[in-house]
């Protein structure tokens, strides 16, 4: 966007490539993924399965500014250059301050944690925790995600897109086509936004690289 | 609009190595993103390789610009950012301009 100031712009372009929500996205399929195919093996009370979830979205709160890290100085530094990641935007508070330096302040801040990580958290742990003995309970979930996630990020540095977030509110017609057990459908609830933030990933980094080419491909051509 | 004699006197202070508009822009996106590798600088201001070569060094002659040579995973990187001194340097811009352009 045009109307974005230098700050907006370098918090914008840490998503430009989509390596963050490829990281999130495997996040969630290997640790759901790992928890499925436990309780598919030995079943056993959810709670296990909402801390193996749990445990997941940890490690990649603590790790996943290192692993981004490694794989931008491997992808995107040498195409389109080195910014200052953003950071982690602090929770508004209700203190009005008045600033007369009329000089630009850093505005390279990201909402990503709490408006993508943290909700998506908070939506699949309902679907842990308040299971209802029908069948439109996932569905419902998936939707009120799509939603959230789209409406919580729409004028953030990452928004989703609205088509990519009807995806996956449509993506619930799997629990009503397949007949999936309850004791399972959070953890597959848990598979299909992996999937479905891995993949909007893997689209966003194929585009990137088309159009950003390495300088030695150019010369090459 | 007309011009005081004090009004005239403020804009002949004003500092002319951030007065340039290339550098300008070099010091606000630094300012407002962080620090920077010379690709990026360039993507985003629109410059070809010498113009920032030589802005930046520029700056970074007046102290306002710290450029150093660092490695990010293998990848070696020229960084830049704004120092102290080039904070202040703005901030006094910053002023000086508003208060030129507002008074009548």
């Amino acid at each position: 966007m045009t109307d974005q100031s230098p700050g907006q712009r370098a918090a914008a372009y840490w998503f430009i490539d989509g390596l963050p929500d490829i990281v999130l996205g495997l996040t969630l399929l290997v640790f759901g993924g790992g928890a499925l195919l436990w309780q598919i093996a030995a079943p056993h009370h959810p709670i296990l399965d909402l801390l193996i979830v749990a445990a997941g979205l940890t490690l990649h709160f603590f790790i996943d500014r290192r692993v981004l890290g490694f794989l931008k100085s491997r992808t995107t530094y040498p195409r389109t250059g080195y910014v200052q990641p953003p950071e982690e935007a602090q929770a508004q508070c209700e203190i009005t301050t008045l600033n007369l330096d009329p000089a630009p302040r850093s505005e390279n801040v990201s909402h990503y944690t709490r408006r993508t990580v943290m909700l998506t958290y908070f939506v699949l742990y309902n679907s842990f925790g308040f299971r209802r003995p029908n069948g439109w309970f996932a569905p419902f979930m998936l939707v009120t995600l799509a939603v959230a996630l789209y409406v919580a990020n729409r004028r953030s540095e990452h928004p989703w897109p609205w088509w990519w977030a009807l995806v996956l509110a449509a993506s619930g017609i799997i629990f009503l086509v397949a007949d999936v057990p309850y004791r399972l459908q959070p953890l597959e609830s848990c598979l299909i936004v992996g999937v479905w933030m891995a993949a909007y990933g893997l689209a966003t980094l194929v585009r990137y690289r088309y159009t950003n080419p390495l300088a030695e491909q150019l010369q090459r051509s | 609009m007309s011009l005081s004699a004090r009004n005239i006197l403020e804009i002949t202070q004003i500092d002319r190595v951030i007065h340039e508009p290339a550098r300008l822009a070099i010091m606000l996106i630094l300012d407002s993103a962080g620090e920077a590798d010379f690709l990026y600088l360039q993507r985003e201001g629109g410059f070809t390789q010498g113009n920032l070569s030589g802005h930046l060094g520029r700056l970074e002659e007046a102290g306002y610009v710290g450029i150093e040579k660092t490695f990010k995973g293998k990848l070696p990187l020229t960084v830049c950012r704004l120092t102290g001194q080039g904070k202040a340097a703005l901030s006094r811009y910053s002023r000086q301009l508003i208060g030129v352009l507002r008074k009548p």
